[in-house]
């Protein structure tokens, strides 16, 4: 089972907002907060995720992403890296990994397997995660260069600051 | 008494000797007694892949089993060095269902005979004889009847699982535990489990390497050089020396690169924290390897039917020698400290598997020398250049995690000797096959000559065609015994390809290997055996 002792409370934040940085707007300080310190889970284990984790090697994705590197834990993940094909079997375990994220998340699929199906066209590999899970950011290629991925972070925290959310 | 004499007594008619290796058709009421015989009287030791094949339209089909559907036993006998595939042919799918087991002669047939259940999806037909069958076969991955026994005491299941941050990869593993001692083990498989057999019967042999690239996403070269190897010697073809020197290299670079992920996770396992950012640096020099011979990507298609596609670009050797350099550095170093450790020793000296454990469990590769065993495939059937080149199989004692270790270690230095021995003396001439039945050819000459336009076109709109045949081959990886099954019917898409996987032998002896110890002491196990869940569920 899992624990849910540990939610990210989003009155905390805003409580913080207000003591420290009273004339920043509250919207938008929040914003900020989340697209300056991302905290990575990574789910599945294929070519797309060994790019992913070469460019955390590299410290590429430093200045994006939160000083703790990736996370195990889902409760403390603010980004669900979705890289690789989802499989049949595998389908519960991810919806149930996505239902206990702590609100609010953004997903990323990385890769054509997790976009689409990819090379995959058989029934064993879920076409596309975006029938289990609301997608934000798909990032194309088989697998992708390690340039796409940080831009496709890039967009992402794009996304965030204009508060586009799922 | 030779090895085919006795064959021949045995199965007269029914066996066709090959160039090394031997085709029986087992009889359908007796297999069983015949199966034993081939394990005691002619030292088949290692079952090595139970293959099914379905029953085909085509009923003209030659070599397999004329249309009917079929089980193959792959075994690999000692005395003589010869694999023996031998065949049941059944009247109707269903059969299979009530194949009688063989786990009592080889203790790793359980699983091949469940995945064969499963082919052949005999679950949604019968569902009240899959219970029966399954108890016969003691019930391997079902829920042990130790649940019921120990529940509501002191006894709990850990789970572990099926998400492991990347480390292992997606598998499911439940401990029993008594306190503090594992007692029993579940082991749930098929979270990567991709279809890539089925796929294939859809694909053409051509396009079916880029599938191969991603079977083992941690070592794209060997599956796909593999692949490339089986179904050139289905056709007889035999490639440039260039193209298996750079193979070879490619093979080589794949078993460095993979055994340094390996030491990265082990030795992670045991909370030696440095050494895993430390192993992942020196393994992406041999990845940057790969990305400057695909041209900037891992996985880039370059193994090719006939040879490779691209030529090395230029500073890549020098590059090479420096990546030898600094792995050859960088392993010593490390290694000079680890085995100094006495916590280290402590911790990794358990979990002793005998050679006799290691072959009935179906071992191979670097977990079975590490029992002692000398087999290894690159020493056994030597392919491309493995005879020429100086090299040398370094062996366990006691097969416990500290030799599994240290194998790896010693498999690394050879690996990067080999490597240095065929740059030295790599042949020149062309990287491709110059035969326009399996390549592409020039398309100047496409203008002047009309059979190279036929050829062109051919291949261009269907692909390579193979002749009517089966094959069982496999290559040596940093796992264990890559082989492929592949039942060709002489048009462009195989009919049926089985991949043999080491980690699917590996795992499947866990449930036994692990009871005993303590948590620690059963996740170094686990570790130890470098199992790769993507190969295994393939």
């Amino acid at each position: 089972m899992i624990s849910k002792h540990y939610i990210r409370d989003d009155t905390l934040a805003e409580r913080f907002a207000k003591l420290y940085q009273p004339n920043l707007i509250k919207g938008k300080f929040l914003e900020w907060l989340y697209a300056s310190g991302l905290n990575p889970l990574v789910i599945g284990e294929s070519c797309c995720v060994q790019e992913f984790s070469s460019l955390l090697d590299m410290e590429s994705l430093d200045f994006l992403l939160d000083s703790g590197g990736v996370s195990s834990r889902m409760e403390l993940a603010d980004v669900l890296v979705v890289a690789g094909p989802i499989t049949v079997k595998f389908a519960d375990r991810f919806k149930e990994i996505f239902d206990s994220m702590s609100r609010p998340f953004w997903v990323i699929a990385i890769g054509a397997c997790a976009s689409s199906g990819g090379i995959f066209r058989s029934e064993k590999v879920i076409q596309g995660i975006s029938a289990i899970a609301p997608v934000d950011i798909y990032i194309p290629g088989c697998p992708p260069t390690r340039e796409s991925i940080i831009d496709g972070f890039y967009k992402l925290r794009e996304r965030i600051t204009k508060r586009e959310r799922p | 008494m030779s090895l085919e004499k006795k064959l021949l007594d045995y199965f007269s008619d029914r066996l066709i000797a090959g160039v090394a290796s031997f085709e029986i058709t087992l009889s359908d009421v007796v297999y069983v007694e015949e199966l034993q015989f081939l394990r005691e009287e002619c030292n088949c030791l290692i079952l090595k892949d139970l293959c099914a094949v379905k029953s085909s339209s085509d009923l003209s089909r030659p070599s397999v089993s004329s249309g009917v559907p079929a089980i193959v036993y792959i075994l690999y006998s000692f005395e003589m060095s010869t694999t023996i595939s031998a065949k049941l042919l059944l009247k109707d799918e269903s059969q299979a269902f009530f194949l009688k087991s063989v786990n009592r002669i080889w203790p790793n047939a359980s699983w091949y005979e469940q995945e064969i259940i499963n082919y052949f999806r005999l679950e949604s037909k019968s569902a009240t004889n899959q219970k029966i069958s399954l108890a016969e076969k003691e019930g391997e991955m079902e829920i042990s009847p130790l649940i019921s026994k120990y529940e509501g005491r002191r006894h709990k299941w850990i789970p572990m699982g099926p998400n492991n941050s990347g480390n292992l990869g997606n598998f499911k593993v439940d401990f029993l535990l008594d306190a503090e001692k594992v007692i029993d083990v579940k082991i749930e498989t098929g979270m990567a489990h991709r279809g890539i057999e089925e796929l294939c019967e859809t694909l053409r042999y051509g396009q079916i390497v880029a599938l191969m690239e991603r079977l083992d996403c941690n070592s794209p070269y060997p599956p796909a050089i593999g692949w490339c190897r089986s179904v050139e010697s289905m056709m007889q073809l035999t490639i440039p020396q260039r193209a298996q020197a750079l193979r070879m290299i490619f093979l080589e670079l794949a078993r460095v690169a993979d055994h340094l992920f390996f030491f990265s996770i082990f030795l992670d396992n045991l909370a030696i924290v440095d050494a895993k950012k430390f192993f992942l640096n020196l393994r992406a020099q041999v990845v940057g390897l790969y990305r400057s011979y695909g041209e900037g990507l891992v996985l880039s298609s370059s193994v090719v039917i006939g040879g490779m596609a691209r030529n090395l670009p230029t500073g890549w050797i020098s590059e090479c020698f420096n990546m030898i350099k600094n792995v050859a550095e960088g392993i010593n170093r490390f290694d000079k400290k680890i085995v100094s450790s006495r916590i280290f020793r402590e911790r990794t000296k358990i979990c002793e598997i005998s050679g006799a454990q290691a072959i009935s469990w179906g071992y191979s590769g670097p977990n079975l020398r590490a029992s002692g065993v000398n087999y290894d495939l690159r020493k056994v059937s030597p392919y491309y250049f493995y005879k020429d080149v100086d090299f040398e199989i370094p062996l366990g004692i006691y097969g416990d995690c500290y030799d599994r270790y240290l194998v790896r270690v010693e498999e690394v230095r050879q690996a990067l000797r080999i490597i240095g021995q065929i740059i030295d003396y790599i042949p020149t001439g062309a990287f491709l096959l110059e035969d326009t039945q399996v390549m592409l050819s020039d398309k100047s000459k496409i203008k002047t000559s009309f059979t190279h336009l036929i050829d062109f076109t051919s291949l261009g709109l269907g692909g390579v065609k193979v002749p009517p045949s089966e094959i069982y081959q496999s290559v040596e990886t940093s796992a264990g015994e890559l082989g492929f099954f592949i039942v060709a019917e002489g048009t462009e898409r195989p009919a049926r390809v089985k991949i043999r996987s080491a980690s699917y032998a590996h795992l499947q002896s866990y449930r036994y290997i692990a009871q005993g110890f303590d948590l620690s002491g059963a996740l170094t196990i686990l570790a130890s055996l470098n199992i790769s869940a993507n190969e295994m569920d393939r």
